[in-house]
């Protein structure tokens, strides 16, 4: 053999005599300790994105609540194909038809609307909507029922070719709707759903402005999204001559969202506004830009 | 036939031999880390920029004299390999404790590699004891308020890595260059100060017969400098005719209002900002945008160019490579009194909201996780941050850390308006970003004009939009899926546990991020379904 063919053989030989040694030492992924109720353990994998290690712990368990997570966790299996779709569907419906109407059968109830309304290629809105309605007549103080009338909202407002007055009709129901939720979440998800499609739809600031204002009450959580609403307040208001309200949201706007690139912005709007109808300035005075 | 013999058994034996030293490095790695009975903990970056390494390596001594039982090792790992290589050490269980986030790093990653930090920024940073941040939660000792990615995770819900640094992109000169050129002229404050200089450039090149370069530019460095000219010039462009109430809009609205007609390629706005990069693109090297980061460095740094727009990060290493003084100044864009183009804009840009950045996070293979966090608190506090700083160069990411001289040209100024946008239309997606970039020559050559680079660009403009909203839709409907997944979870763990707010609180933050996430897929599909399919 000549000697440069076996150095070339040694040397790919050493290359890969030093591949299986990584994989001898490789792990399986760690994480905290595992709990000691696998179904638990499950729900929080799932929380985490750990989509295969929490199908695998909800084991072949029977219990509706594990049958719940197998079907849950089959809405995202990759590869993502139509028979798991399907499987899911079935293993649903069979959980929401269930006699006795609990939070197994809600879920279940919810997520044959999701499948129909998201999860589909093809969507299917009025089956989704089908799901959606009967959730909230079986359930309709759960808070999946809830989150149905919101995903309702959305098929019934971005419907295609709805007459103006069918909209306008529509929005106006929907709106009592939203204000008839005793959850301070789904009435702040509700309106700030209504709001786009108001915007979508080129339809009046004052409409607008209430669907805001009816979210800010309810709280917003995100910052990010807090601050849009609180600057869109200002600004609907201040385009409705509602001087004392645009005030008051600017200032807020300059008080709360220190680090905001519409600062400047939201000073000059504020400049250019008549005085205050009252000699008490609305809320908080603005704070100095924060580096 | 003896001979071959003997050499197939020395090789083979040659074979065995790396085998089994490949598997004794391996299995006594963690021998190694106990070596001199410290405990050892190591973090990986892929910083290899000059003098980010050494601050590092200072930073860890000083740890390693707080706490004489642990040893810190650094592992500049280079950015081309960076991927694959922490892809490969967290499958394989060999990642270190500490990680710098970025790229590599995505969301299954870090939920599956990583540990979440959310209750560690909630509270006190144990380092900032006698510092006036002594009481205050770790994420508001941070500049940005650990609101950004990757040190916030919203789709994870949780914080997973703490930043060291943050980043802005400022003018560098040759300041020997500039003496010889320009004289005594000071750093131009204003857009036609800066228009000066650059002629002044091409006439010494005219009267020496020299070629330097006014602007050294590259496919990384030139959009730096142009994008902030476009949007300067389509700042107010944004606001009458885009944004919402909110005053604040995304690449989806701006390219949907193009869709709509509420604005078009012939404003006068963006013929103004195609204007503006002709006239800087213009003075820098002929075919930049196929040139990389590097051929601009070594215009630079070889005194061949007298400027180049690049981030805070390069300071450091060209300060090392040069032997002449750099000077820096921030980029002059024209003000609103500006004769030509000052209508349209409000004022310069704010960088109120520069993010934070050099993100590190714990793997959960960390056999000493609470000693990781711990270096991590080290750094990101007031006193150590503060060394960072004056030991790198780079900028700060802890809040009234007071920066060395060096540094605070590159401080982000808070005050300014909103900005508007550029050729990607607001980062709209890689099919419109593709489109513009093929009028470029057309916009650039000496034969050039905003209108052949319109010609080009116009006609297939509006496909490559229609393209990338529908993408962006399809990302969102990948979230908005894992988010049912997300929202039935927390839903059974709160019925399991319902005093456990935690569960409660995560569910309403689900809730209302699906909802604005679907809300906004929905209106955007609509839109286009109105427009009609191109």
């Amino acid at each position: 053999m000549p000697a440069r063919d076996f150095l070339f053989i040694t040397a790919f030989g050493v290359s890969l005599a030093c591949l299986p040694a990584p994989a001898l030492h490789a792990v399986e992924a760690t994480g905290p300790e595992p709990l000691a109720d696998p179904i638990e353990q499950a729900w929080r994998d799932a929380t985490l994105y750990l989509f295969k290690e929490s199908f695998t712990g909800f084991g072949e368990q029977d219990t509706r609540e594990a049958r719940l997570g197998r079907a849950t966790l089959l809405l995202v299996q990759q590869p993502k194909t139509e028979a798991n779709l399907n499987a899911a569907a079935r293993e649903l419906e069979s959980l929401a038809s269930a006699a006795t109407l609990d939070d197994v059968s809600a879920g279940a109830r919810y997520l044959l609307g999701r499948i129909a309304h998201v999860h589909r290629m093809q969507p299917d809105p009025a089956a989704a909507a089908g799901h959606y309605r009967r959730l909230i007549a079986e359930q309709p103080e759960h808070l999946l029922a809830d989150q149905a009338r919101i995903k309702l909202a959305l098929i019934q407002l971005y419907e295609p070719a709805l007459p103006r007055d069918q909209l306008l009709a529509r929005l106006d129901a929907l709106a009592a709707e939203a204000d008839a939720l005793a959850r301070p979440g789904s009435r702040r998800d509700f309106h700030l759903v209504l709001a786009d499609a108001v915007r979508h739809h080129r339809l009046d600031d004052e409409r607008l402005l209430r669907h805001y204002l009816a979210a800010d009450a309810a709280g917003v959580s995100r910052p990010t999204s807090r601050a849009n609403i609180v600057v869109a307040v200002g600004e609907l208001a201040a385009r409705l001559g509602q001087h004392d309200l645009a005030h008051a949201y600017f200032r807020r706007f300059l008080a709360e969202f220190q680090r905001d690139y519409r600062r400047a912005l939201v000073r000059d709007k504020l400049a250019a506004l008549p005085p205050l109808a009252s000699a008490e300035p609305a809320t908080q005075t603005a704070a100095p830009d924060a580096r | 036939m003896k001979r071959e013999n003997a050499l197939n058994t020395v090789g083979l034996c040659l074979l065995a031999a790396c085998f089994l030293f490949a598997l004794f490095r391996v299995f006594s790695h963690k021998r190694a880390d106990i070596g001199d009975g410290r405990v050892v903990l190591r973090f990986a970056h892929w910083q290899l920029e000059g003098g980010l390494r050494d601050a590092f390596t200072q930073l860890a001594r000083d740890y390693e004299a707080l706490h004489p039982g642990v040893r810190v090792e650094q592992l500049a790992i280079p950015e081309r390999t960076y991927a694959q290589w922490v892809k490969t050490q967290l499958v394989g269980g060999t990642a270190p404790d500490i990680i710098q986030l970025g790229g590599a790093t995505d969301e299954e990653t870090l939920a599956r590699f990583f540990s979440p930090i959310g209750e560690t920024v909630a509270r006190p940073n144990p380092y900032n004891a006698g510092t006036p941040l002594a009481d205050t939660p770790l994420r508001e000792t941070i500049l940005d308020g650990m609101v950004s990615t990757p040190a916030y995770q919203p789709n994870l819900l949780d914080h997973y890595g703490i930043p060291v640094s943050m980043f802005t992109v400022r003018m560098y000169y040759n300041q020997e260059l500039w003496r010889l050129i320009l004289g005594d002229t000071p750093a131009p404050a204003t857009y036609d100060e800066f228009l000066s200089v650059l002629s002044r450039v091409e006439d010494y090149n005219r009267r020496t017969g020299r070629s330097i370069l006014p602007i050294a530019g590259s496919k990384a460095n030139a959009p730096m400098l142009i994008n902030a000219l476009m949007q300067n010039q389509t700042q107010r462009l944004v606001q009458e005719r885009i944004a919402g109430p909110s005053l604040r809009t995304t690449g989806t609205e701006i390219g949907l209002s193009l869709l709509r007609g509420e604005w078009s390629l012939e404003h006068p706005a963006f013929l103004d900002a195609l204007t503006i990069a002709r006239e800087t693109g213009l003075r820098m090297q002929p075919g930049f945008l196929q040139l990389g980061r590097e051929d601009a460095s070594f215009y630079f740094i070889q005194g061949r160019a007298l400027m180049i727009t690049t981030g805070s990060w390069d300071s450091p290493s060209f300060r090392s490579q040069v032997n002449f003084d750099i000077g820096i100044f921030p980029i002059p864009l024209p003000a609103r009194d500006h004769p030509r183009y000052g209508r349209n804009l409000f004022g310069r840009a704010s960088e109120a909201e520069t993010g934070t950045g050099l993100t590190f996070g714990i793997t959960r293979l960390s056999k000493q996780p609470e000693r990781a966090t711990d270096f991590l608190l080290f750094l990101a506090s007031q006193p150590h941050n503060t060394a960072f700083t004056r030991l790198s160069g780079w900028l700060p990411s802890v809040v009234s850390v007071e920066p060395p001289p060096e540094v605070e040209p590159f401080l982000p100024v808070p005050e300014g308006y909103v900005p508007g946008f550029d050729f990607s239309l607001g980062w709209l997606g890689a099919n419109t970003t593709r489109v513009m970039n093929t009028g470029s020559n057309r916009l650039y050559s000496p034969q050039g004009s905003p209108e052949a680079f319109l010609a080009t660009v116009s006609p297939a403009l509006p496909a490559a939009i229609h393209e990338d909203v529908r993408r962006n839709a399809r990302q969102l409907a990948l979230n908005i899926a894992r988010q049912d997944i997300a929202l039935i979870s927390y839903l059974a763990l709160g019925q399991r546990q319902p005093e456990e707010p935690a569960h409660a609180n995560r569910l309403d933050q689900v809730l209302e991020s699906q909802h604005a996430l679907e809300s906004t897929r929905t209106r955007n599909l609509a839109t286009l379904d109105k427009l009609g399919a191109r």
